[in-house]
């Protein structure tokens, strides 16, 4: 008996040596010293995308799921569910090309939520983009708060599609209510207290085109830089109306745009309207923060 | 402690083992796992070479207890591969780094330190003394090798830390024999016939400077497009010429560096070991 539970004792560190090097992937044939850990390492996540799917459940979950596109989550509208479509450790083919600061091709570093929402309809009256049901956005909530608090994700680096992908994407629109993700702790905002104070200033004197390129370009976005408005200019100012004034996207500089884009390039500008599930404590580095 | 006892505390160790390797969303909404993606694969792209510049004992102290650090550090004497960062996690050793469309390259690469000494400053430039031994070679191919099938990394896509950062950085230098890694299969080298059929032409006639810089920025390096010979695209001809051709690392457009870059960004201008063209 007694041998028998040496046996099996035995047995139990084998199964350990073998998962514990099933989960590191050890190098086949090479000796590797394990004695070291570094104290400078973090999640390889940095960033949050959430999109929009356009078709509907099933055939989002058909192209997410046998398409040339992937995304780690995916929530669903009627009824409202998770679906894990790939595993947080691996690379899911959400993000295409895209920018954010430094970062490019972000799909390496980020976890992708697909929203099930029809996204726009061109009418005669306009673009008209689709609701998301206040039930699928405390789903949505739910899932990346989770997400940001286990991989220490910033807040600023929660973002939409459009924000990493302005010249060829919408998504997730502006429908969707950024808003209650500021409010949620998940999210900086800009200090109303400062858009007030800076925005009777722009009113009188709109800052010229060079201003906000430059302006969009320290907020994160890949953005020219020539002080002309053009086409690829207007989508940014678009994506970045979408998010924080979402009643007029039409790209157009404005006085409430200007005075939001200044309170979210100035030192503090930007608040936390609650604390972030991600906050990091005490960290010996910050690399993340 | 009796077995029985020790027998329950390593059952124990080894579901605490199997439970950080799921890592379970203990908070996460339910979800639904019936479906998987099949568009899905490493979150490593990209295997990135560096040499410490320090001796082993500082080397492993800084990328330990600092605030950088590489998910591998191979040292020389005795040949040891000492794993510091799990490959799932982002280990802090490329910085402000871009290699195509890629930029902020730590969440996309393995970080491999190979221990080799700082290059010394003189009058004419850096002079880089020690060599790689053979065997810390070949450590670092068999680890190479190992990440690579692993992950399914490109074989393009294994790169100096002066490839991605050649405005900051010149290592793992000149003495790294990137060929070998080409000999062992682990990634592409431009078809030697081809450079000796270009070179003449171009021995006649040196292309003009936005030819390197647009040829350079095709292969993947960041360079500005200024069509002028300034120090920031010398850097990066001479961080092009560390890698393919070693012998000569100043900087400047040549013969050779413009027949190896030609055949470089060729379609069907770099192959494997076997011959075949290499097919991203």
């Amino acid at each position: 008996m007694r041998l028998s539970i040496n046996y099996l004792a035995r047995l139990a560190c084998l199964a350990i040596a073998l998962l514990l090097s099933a989960c590191a992937g050890a190098p086949a044939g090479l000796l590797v010293d394990r004695s070291y850990s570094a104290t400078g390492q973090d999640s390889r996540v940095l960033f949050i995308v959430l999109h929009y799917t356009v078709g509907n459940f099933p055939s989002a979950l058909k192209t997410l799921t046998q398409g040339q596109v992937s995304s780690h989550y995916l929530v669903s509208d009627e009824p409202v569910r998770t679906y894990g479509l790939v595993d947080e450790n691996r690379r899911a083919w959400h993000a295409g090309p895209s920018h954010w600061k430094s970062h490019g091709n972000l799909n390496a570093s980020s976890i992708g939520i697909e929203i099930v929402n029809p996204g726009y309809a061109d009418t005669p009256a306009g673009r008209v983009y689709a609701p998301f049901s206040p039930r699928q956005i405390d789903e949505v909530i739910a899932l990346v708060k989770e997400v940001a608090r286990r991989h220490e994700v910033r807040p600023e680096r929660i973002l939409g599609h459009n924000d990493v992908s302005p010249q060829y994407k919408q998504d997730p629109g502006p429908s969707f209510p950024w808003k209650r993700l500021a409010e949620e702790g998940l999210i900086p905002w800009p200090d109303a207290i400062v858009v007030n104070a800076k925005r009777p200033e722009f009113e009188l004197q709109l800052p010229d085109v060079a201003w906000f390129q430059r302006r969009l370009a320290d907020h994160g976005f890949a953005v020219p830089l020539h002080g002309e408005l053009d086409v690829p200019t207007r989508n940014v100012i678009s994506t970045f109306q979408m998010k924080y004034r979402p009643a007029n996207i039409a790209g157009q500089p404005d006085a409430e745009t200007a005075a939001l884009l200044f309170a979210a390039t100035s030192p503090g500008g930007m608040l936390m309207l609650k604390p972030s599930p991600s906050d990091p404590g005490a960290k010996a580095w910050t690399s993340r923060w | 402690m009796t077995t029985s006892s020790r027998l329950h505390r390593t059952l124990a160790i080894a579901c605490l083992a199997l439970g950080a390797c799921a890592a379970p969303p203990h908070d996460m909404p339910p979800q639904d796992t019936r479906f998987s993606a099949a568009s899905q694969d490493s979150r490593v792209q990209f295997i990135v070479i560096h040499a410490t510049e320090e001796g082993f004992a500082d080397s492993l102290r800084i990328l330990t207890e600092g605030p950088v650090s590489s998910h591998y550090l191979v040292d020389a004497t005795p040949p040891t591969v000492y794993r510091l960062v799990n490959e799932d996690q982002r280990a802090w050793h490329a910085g402000v780094s871009s290699w195509g469309q890629f930029g902020s390259l730590n969440a996309a690469s393995v970080g491999i330190e190979v221990v080799n000494p700082a290059p010394i400053k003189t009058a004419t430039g850096l002079v880089w003394n020690t060599p790689y031994p053979q065997a810390q070679i070949d450590a670092v191919i068999v680890l190479v090798r190992s990440v690579a099938r692993r992950h399914g990394v490109r074989a393009d896509r294994i790169v100096a830390h002066s490839d991605i950062a050649p405005q900051r950085k010149v290592d793992p230098g000149p003495r790294f024999p990137w060929k070998l890694l080409a000999d062992a299969g682990l990634m592409p080298w431009p078809d030697a016939a081809a450079v000796a059929r270009q070179r003449p032409a171009y021995e006649r006639q040196l292309p003009a400077v936005r030819w390197f810089q647009e040829r350079l920025a095709s292969h993947g390096f960041a360079v500005s497009q200024t069509g002028e010979l300034d120090a920031a695209t010398q850097r990066v001809i001479a961080a092009f010429q560390m890698k393919y051709r070693n012998s000569r690392n100043d900087g400047q457009p040549d013969a050779e560096t413009a027949a190896l870059l030609d055949v470089a960004t060729t379609p069907g201008g770099l192959l494997m070991k076997d011959g075949t063209p290499f097919k991203p």
